[in-house]
């Protein structure tokens, strides 16, 4: 009688302790988890393949705002902008976990008169993005030259990306900035047009930092109650990013598979322009600090009206 | 001169209104179209008035000849004034339009609109403003309907006083005391045909 | 008198109204509970205090109006220039009407996109306000035009009245009822597409650009308080239209009926 009684209690004790410390776990199949089409979904697409976690594609980030508020999506894939906007509406329930794409912006030109920032002196640019990050950053860049918007440089922002890379490739002007897919998309369609700059090394070279244009993000109630499933999350994710640029046409065939962009072919281009990568909170939190000091200065409102404190950052 | 019919003809939805009709109005005349109503009476002014195309015949001595009309339903302007209807017609000849507003007793309500006014007004106004046109040719659809003996004879009076060499009245009623009073000949009108 | 407590009673019964859907929406606030969804009436109304007293509010709101007057504008006498044209003129009716429909059926959207490319983003908005009420214009007019009283021309032919007053005195007074209704119509969705237009092409002046900021710094605050301010100027430019046009009918006593 005594054995069983020992039994007993060490069974209670195991069961007691095995769910791990207090801690619960969530299936792959229970985490929601919500992408944008274009750059900043690219890198979860292998994910996307096996089908374990819920995965969807929305084309615009109204669609996710939405569901990140009432809680329907765990995680997210968004512009970092978009991020600390969402923790001040949120109350500070989101966190950042890490960076997955870093900038996808270059200037596009038929002619080959641009080869620095202090040639735009004089023309006018295309560009499309006003009100969130490549309109600050292409002012951004020209302040940092000495040249002022709307004196030294005209910028015209009439037209969102679809449409300006449409009216681009149709040779409507000669100088446009761009986001991709959208870049590629135009070099495709019209042979008269080079990359002339590349936004990210320019703000590179003015910054020293990298600039960063996608983040993941999670709901701070995910965290707290599921970080084991979380991190696990998070290593297979970085798994699939290092396939994406590893096996760049098994990939572009997935990401048009998943409706992430339209065209393999565009895909397969697009990838290594797209600089897709994980980059944690540790290594990019201070990218992520310049990015919105900078973006704070020009409009307060384009992050939420303040710049997140450290709690925005995830720290395992 | 005088106006000419010749073997006019005209019919409505298979039905032969008007069949072979000959006739010759002279000038200075007043003439009357007698009969009930739905007889052709009114097709027979529309025609002469040049609003109503025909099957076949010619009609002489029109051309140049200014015709005025009183229609059997008013076709006054609803947003203008009474004397402003006639005005419409005559141009601006404002003694002319006081006139014969007073000729049919609305000398008051020259500056009301036809929706202030009673049907026998109405009626009034129209013939004034025939009058008031002058034409060479008066034709009128049951002028008198809606007006009241009294007046109805004023009105017929001012009519006989305007006769004049060149003129010619034509007018359609089924009031045999209208035709008499004013009539220097009477065409019959029935149902089957046209006859003197 | 009786007309002024009628006329009490009314506007007591509007007040009513509006303090009604006020309460609506403050219960629906406290009972969502997200500021993004619903925002507090208190707020935004505060916040459209504030906006007031900005400079760039009412620059926007003034470029907005412009271009809602210049669209209208241009529909107004081409809608009415070939109107007439097409009701008396049947060959260029059947010229006119096929681009009519096809301009009434095509969404919105289609004539923006393609609009920025052809013109900037400061008269893209013009060009939709125009193309949103061409089409209406143009087929009251006609429709006025075609529906004249054909016994009243009759009798102006047979009286030798000349081409001109009978246009002007029997054709003309005919379509202003038709023209008046067309109008009203115009005046609201001129104003809703041109906003639309904006928000698409976002200008430097526009009330459509202050939603657009609202929206991508997802600002429902922002959102509520503008769309207030577009309620508001839409409501006093029609009733002062309305007003307007009451006035010059004043004469023949006739009320304007809102077909708006």
């Amino acid at each position: 009688m005594k054995r069983r009684h020992l039994v007993g209690v060490v069974l209670c004790l195991m069961l007691l302790l095995l769910p791990g410390c207090g801690e619960k776990a969530k299936e792959p199949g229970e985490i929601n988890i919500g992408v944008m089409r274009g750059p900043t979904g690219m890198g979860i697409v292998h994910l996307m393949e096996e089908d374990a976690y819920n995965i969807e594609v929305v084309g615009s980030p109204d669609d996710l705002i939405g569901k990140i508020i009432n809680g329907e999506i765990d995680l997210a894939a968004v512009p970092p902008n978009l991020a600390a906007i969402l923790y001040q509406r949120t109350e500070q329930n989101i966190e950042l976990l890490a960076i997955n794409t870093l900038g996808v912006l270059y200037i596009l030109e038929d002619g080959e008169e641009i080869n620095s920032i202090t040639d735009l002196a004089g023309r006018t640019l295309y560009a499309s993005g006003k009100g969130v990050i490549p309109e600050y950053v292409i002012l951004y860049l020209l302040k940092a030259h000495g040249l002022e918007a709307g004196r030294d440089v005209i910028l015209d922002f009439s037209t969102q990306h679809a449409d300006l890379a449409a009216t681009t490739a149709a040779g409507q002007h000669d100088l446009a900035l761009l986001p991709q897919p959208h870049v590629t998309s135009v070099l495709m369609q019209n042979q008269d047009f080079r990359i002339a700059l590349d936004i990210t090394e320019e703000w590179k070279n003015v910054t020293g930092s990298e600039l960063p244009m996608g983040v993941i993000i999670a709901q701070k109630e995910f965290i707290d109650n599921y970080e084991s499933s979380l991190l696990t999350f998070l290593e297979k994710y970085e798994q699939s990013i290092q396939l994406v640029n590893e096996n760049v046409a098994e990939s572009a065939a997935l990401i048009a598979k998943h409706d992430i962009l339209p065209n393999p072919e565009v895909a397969a281009e697009a990838i290594p322009l797209c600089n897709i990568v994980y980059i944690d909170t540790e290594k990019g939190k201070p990218y992520l600090e310049e990015l919105f000091s900078i973006l704070y200065e020009f409009n307060p409102d384009s992050i939420g009206g303040k710049i997140p404190d450290d709690k925005f950052y995830y720290c395992p | 001169m005088p106006v000419k019919i010749v073997n006019l003809s005209k019919s409505y939805n298979g039905l032969q209104v008007i069949r072979n009709f000959n006739f010759t109005f002279e000038e200075g005349k007043i003439y009357c179209l007698f009969g009930p109503s739905g007889c052709g009476k009114t097709t027979l002014l529309h025609i002469v008035a040049g609003i109503l195309p025909f099957d076949s015949g010619f009609m002489v001595g029109l051309e140049n000849r200014r015709i005025a009309v009183v229609f059997q339903e008013d076709r006054l302007l609803p947003w203008l004034t009474a004397a402003d209807n006639i005005k419409f017609v005559t141009g601006t000849q404002d003694s002319a339009v006081e006139k014969y507003l007073k000729a049919v007793g609305l000398e008051e309500f020259k500056n009301y609109f036809p929706d202030q006014l009673s049907g026998g007004m109405k009626r009034r106004v129209a013939i004034a403003r025939a009058l008031a046109f002058k034409g060479q040719l008066l034709l009128m659809d049951e002028p008198f309907k809606g007006i009241d003996e009294k007046l109805k004879r004023k009105i017929m009076n001012t009519i006989l006083a305007d006769k004049n060499s060149r003129q010619i009245v034509i007018f359609a009623t089924h009031n045999r005391g209208e035709a008499r009073y004013m009539a220097d000949e009477i065409l019959n009108f029935n149902i089957n045909s046209l006859f003197r | 008198m009786i007309s002024s407590t009628t006329a009490h009673k009314k506007v007591i019964q509007s007040i009513l109204g509006i303090l009604f859907w006020l309460a609506a929406w403050q219960a629906i606030y406290f009972i969502v509970q997200n500021d993004i969804l619903v925002p507090a009436p208190l707020e935004v109304f505060s916040l459209l205090g504030e906006l007031i007293l900005v400079k760039s509010f009412w620059s926007s709101i003034f470029f907005t109006i412009f271009r809602v007057f210049a669209g209208i504008f241009l529909a107004v006498v081409l809608g009415t220039v070939l109107g007439i044209s097409s009701g008396l003129n049947r060959f260029l009716y059947e010229l006119i009407a096929p681009l009519v429909v096809a301009v009434k059926s095509t969404p919105i959207m289609s004539f923006i996109i393609v609009a920025l490319v052809w013109f900037g983003s400061g008269n893209v908005p013009i060009f939709i306000c125009f193309l949103i009420a061409f089409p209406i214009i143009w087929t009251n007019i006609w429709e006025g035009i075609n529906n004249v009283d054909i016994k009243l021309l009759e009798m102006a032919k047979v009286f030798q009245v000349s081409r001109f007053k009978i246009l002007t005195s029997i054709y003309l007074p005919q379509i202003k009822p038709y023209f008046i209704s067309g109008f009203l119509t115009i005046i609201g969705l001129g104003w809703k597409a041109t906003v639309t237009a904006e928000v698409i092409s976002h200008p430097v002046h526009a009330i459509g650009s202050g939603l657009y900021n609202a929206r991508v710094s997802i600002n429902t605050v922002a959102l509520f308080a503008w769309t207030l301010a577009i309620i508001g100027i839409s409501l006093l430019i029609e009733k002062t239209l309305i007003y307007l046009l009451e006035k010059s009918q004043g004469s023949q006593g006739r009320k304007i009926d809102n077909a708006g």
